[in-house]
């Protein structure tokens, strides 16, 4: 309930699993969607980076025909990969880049309002790397 | 007449809470016009006290045909129920089959259950349905907000069974029944039917928990069958908060078991407003209910006629409408909701500076 109405009083989070998976979705849900929130898993020795919640974002058909699946929680997810790997500048470019072409708001997917396709976003993205 | 009323709800009861009737479960008790209808009141602790006067004086005013019976929580626990609330108090909510609870603050101590489940365990209290609406007037970031949450309120993974493996493992039983399954849903359906809902939708995890979360689904499909006229959907937990906090107006009733209906029946009361604005209703065996307002006693303010009684007050409406006085129940939800819009009486909570009695006093002149 504190989450849902004031959300901004939270900073990290240690849950177990089943209400991780719950918390995850909700603030992704208000963060803006599956479609952006990056995610990573830890281990003992081994780390593997993928999307943060998993509700709604791992697709259907009809988005893998029209290639329009939001790379954004994807790309984030490497840049903490990154991060991980001790490369935080090149972490820093590509989070920018990816931040730069999401407040543009001229290439947005489906689930973000827009209507571009995967590809035109990584473009973007390309594009504002510097 | 009276006497025979009290012998004939006793008997039901006895039966209903004994052996499970294949036959019609009664779902909810109907009202003689012509005497008044007696309703226990727990006015609980803390800013309960004032906010049952509210309700007192809001039902004056609407001339709503019930009789309170007052029950207050001892400070001696009651060996017969080994919680403070005595046994007569619990008889009386069993005799009159409704009432109404206001907040109530467990003591600190041990040897005695908690209050909520004393209530919940000697009444059999095995619905908790929370109506989760936008109330027009008082803006949140969530608009057009119109579900119900059903939660089982029996097992689940409330079910109490913990205990230590080895020294730093813990485990904790799940226990899901078709028996309560069975139950829960077929109250969704039939509320969802009584008020004209069109959709139910199961919450689960099924996924993952195939066997406990499995057999739920088993129990609402095969309640689905029997209600044709509604949809009937199954949404993954997690799939199912994501919706609410992006798009809520896609839910109608949900029905879910104990942990999931806990966690989600507060995120919708968020969605609102929080827990002083949303109104709730235990359903127990042959028709029992046990209206109460889910926030907390607030020490902090009790006394101070500053608290918001919304939440008692809507359900007190719930309670109106499980005695189908709908009529009355009509009368007093709208007139809060004028109240709420209208936004020159609110109390302190929802950014105004009305008192308690100056908010009532308004509900009364909108009826």
């Amino acid at each position: 309930m504190q989450l849902v109405s004031k959300p901004e009083q939270f900073d990290v989070m240690v849950t177990p699993n089943l209400y991780g998976n719950l918390v995850a979705n909700t603030a992704a849900g208000i963060a803006g969607g599956t479609g952006v929130m990056p995610g990573g898993n830890v281990g003992q020795d081994h780390a593997v980076f993928e999307q943060g919640a998993s509700a709604g974002n791992v697709g259907n058909e009809k988005i893998v025909e029209q290639k329009k699946a939001n790379p954004v929680a994807l790309l984030l997810s490497s840049a903490m990969m990154l991060r991980h790997l001790q490369f935080p500048s090149f972490a820093d470019r590509l989070e920018t880049a990816v931040r730069r072409v999401i407040a543009e708001g001229k290439y947005r997917t489906k689930d973000l309002g827009g209507s571009s396709t995967t590809q035109e976003v990584v473009d973007a993205v390309i594009a504002k790397l510097d | 007449m009276a006497l025979r009323r009290l012998l004939q709800r006793a008997s039901i009861n006895q039966i209903s809470s004994r052996i499970f009737p294949a036959f019609e479960r009664s779902f909810s008790a109907a009202a003689s016009p012509s005497e008044p209808i007696r309703a226990t009141l727990f006015p609980g602790d803390g800013i309960g006290p004032e906010i049952a006067e509210s309700v007192k004086h809001v039902f004056n005013a609407a001339q709503v045909p019930i009789e309170w019976e007052e029950h207050f929580v001892g400070d001696k626990v009651d060996p017969r129920t080994e919680s403070f609330v005595t046994w007569e108090s619990l008889e009386s909510v069993r005799r009159n089959g409704v009432g109404l609870k206001g907040p109530m603050a467990t003591p600190i101590g041990k040897g005695h259950r908690s209050l909520n489940l004393t209530l919940r365990k000697e009444l059999g209290l095995y619905a908790n349905v929370r109506p989760c609406y936008s109330l027009p007037g008082y803006k949140t970031r969530y608009d057009d907000v119109n579900l119900v949450t059903i939660r089982e309120n029996t097992e689940g993974e409330y079910s109490g069974l913990e205990h230590q493996v080895v020294r730093g493992v813990v485990e904790s039983l799940k226990i899901i029944t078709r028996q309560a399954s069975l139950r829960v849903a077929e109250y969704a359906f039939h509320y969802a039917k009584a008020n004209g809902r069109q959709r139910v939708s199961a919450i689960h995890k099924a996924n993952i928990m195939r066997k406990t979360d499995g057999l739920f689904l088993k129990c609402c499909r095969e309640v689905a069958e029997k209600y044709p006229e509604i949809t009937y959907e199954e949404v993954i937990i997690d799939n199912c908060c994501m919706m609410l906090v992006k798009n809520p107006t896609l839910f109608d009733v949900l029905v879910m078991p104990n942990l999931y209906g806990d966690i989600i029946s507060d995120l919708c009361a968020g969605l609102i407003g929080g827990l002083g604005l949303t109104p709730s209703c235990n359903i127990g065996e042959g028709g029992i209910a046990l209206a109460e307002a889910v926030h907390g006693s607030a020490p902090d303010i009790a006394g101070k006629n500053l608290a918001n009684p919304t939440a008692l007050l809507l359900s007190s409406v719930m309670m109106l409408r499980h005695l189908k006085l709908t009529d009355k129940a009509d009368q007093i939800h709208n007139a809060i909701l004028n109240t709420i819009s209208e936004g020159k009486y609110r109390t302190v909570d929802l950014g105004g500076n009305s008192s308690t009695t100056d908010f009532t006093k308004a509900v009364c002149d909108h009826l």
